[in-house]
């Protein structure tokens, strides 16, 4: 069975996306892994980072994405198909890399993420479809050696659908002031969660992302963090700090013309950080 | 009709001629300075009678007009290309569309598309460095401005 784990934070802007995408190239170029990439969160972002937004919008128009999956749930239908609805081979990439996959998410899911919340009962999680994504890809999951989720900013009934699945949680930070007030409630809602659904979900560690090492305020917050954790038990932060960088922002253009994973993060500078946070990041799963 | 009344009809017409023709090559400069694309092919075409002889040097290229030399004997430089002030492909795309592009670019040198490439970071893994033929920067630009112009489309109705 695969490695799953989700990238959290309540707070958008702090390299949930970023993360993923990188983590996921990582694994499947550097170490060969087999890699699905879930993106359950409604803005889409993952999904247009691996595949362009025309094929995107021709799979959202026939089913193929998991607004399909939700909307079976309010209407007690069974349309969603996962194995018609992963996009094989997917990043910019030499066209694409062998063994990255995607789940493509959709912009939809906002207009129907609210009604099921409704049919969701939030204390003991026996009603409502938590379980939907965890089914829909039993037949898929051991295919892959990690399974990577990028959740939308909120805890809500679509998060808690790739927390079912999950085996570990990972937090993107900036070190600012705001990114990491949201730390506490996570560890809170997703521990109670994971007693509620009796599965064993692993606080994996805070990644620090975004990173200006020139201001004083980036490095104070993460003196903090580092000693919070052993004072207030917060997660690890993991050693490797992800650098606020142009290169990873134009990482985002699944239209350029890419070859390398070099080419695509630049060498010498986010290359080489987010190598050393894949290896890390296997240390961690693996341990 | 005499040769005098012609004349003077020609005279009570003057007026009306010269405000017509001041008005058209008014609204002319005024596209050639926001289009360079327009001014390239107004240049090339006024290249082309042979009236641009009768222009000083110095007026004789106009401003973003950066046209491929029809022989080997005379090549433009790289140094010269890329000191000029290359078109904005985004604006010649947005007014005249992909077949506007494709004219301006094919009037350009691989050195200017070059600059075009870079000042834009259209290749920002700059693969496209060793690439040595026209068509293939002039393809990559088209595709890349496509790209961007056309960026968040798919998501404006859902």
């Amino acid at each position: 069975m695969p490695t799953v784990t989700s990238l959290i934070n309540l707070k958008g802007g702090v390299g949930k996306t970023t993360l993923t995408l990188s983590l996921a190239h990582f694994l499947a170029l550097e170490h060969h892994k087999r890699v699905l990439v879930i993106d359950l969160d409604p803005q889409t972002n993952a999904t247009v980072c691996l595949i362009p937004e025309d094929d995107w919008k021709v799979r959202d128009e026939t089913g193929r994405t998991l607004y399909q999956l939700f909307l079976d749930q309010l209407k007690g239908t069974l349309r969603f198909n996962a194995d018609e609805a992963i996009v094989r081979n997917v990043s910019n990439i030499s066209g694409g890399v062998q063994g990255l996959d995607l789940l493509p998410s959709s912009l939809q899911l906002i207009k129907i993420q609210d009604r099921l919340t409704q049919i969701t009962d939030f204390d003991s999680y026996q009603r409502g479809p938590i379980f939907a994504l965890r089914d829909a890809l039993a037949a898929y999951l051991p295919y892959y050696d990690h399974v990577l989720i990028d959740c939308p900013p909120s805890l809500g009934i679509v998060t808690l659908n790739g927390l079912a699945i999950s085996d570990s949680y990972l937090i993107p930070v900036v070190p600012d002031i705001l990114s990491v007030l949201g730390i506490p409630p996570i560890l809170d809602r997703v521990s109670h969660f994971a007693q509620c659904v009796r599965r064993n979900i692993r606080a994996l560690g805070i990644v620090i992302s975004k990173m200006r090492a020139n201001t004083l305020l980036h490095n104070e917050m993460t003196r903090r963090l580092r000693e919070d954790f052993v004072e207030r038990r917060f997660p690890i932060v993991f050693e490797t700090i992800i650098p606020e960088s142009t290169h990873i922002a134009e990482a985002a253009n699944v239209m350029a013309p890419i070859n390398t994973l070099i080419q695509k993060y630049g060498a010498g500078g986010p290359y080489e950080e987010l190598n050393a946070l894949t290896q890390e990041y296997l240390a961690h799963v693996t341990r | 009709m005499s040769h005098d009344r012609r004349d003077d009809q020609r005279d009570d017409a003057a007026p009306q001629l010269s405000a017509a023709v001041s008005a058209w090559l008014r609204a002319l400069a005024t596209r050639a300075e926001s289009d360079p694309a327009f001014a390239a092919q107004m240049f090339a075409a006024l290249r082309e009678s042979g009236l641009v002889g009768a222009l000083p040097a110095e007026q004789s290229e106009p401003r973003g007009a950066v046209r491929r030399p029809r022989t080997r004997s005379a090549p433009r430089s790289a140094a010269n290309a890329a000191s000029e002030p290359p078109p904005d492909p985004f604006s010649v795309y947005r007014l005249q569309g992909e077949a506007g592009l494709r004219a301006m670019l094919d009037g350009l040198e691989l050195a200017s598309l070059r600059v075009i490439v870079r000042e834009r970071r259209l290749d920002p893994a700059r693969i496209s460095a060793r690439w040595t033929t026209r068509e293939r920067v002039i393809a990559l630009i088209v595709d890349q401005v496509k790209a961007r112009a056309n960026h968040g489309h798919a998501f404006e109705r859902v």
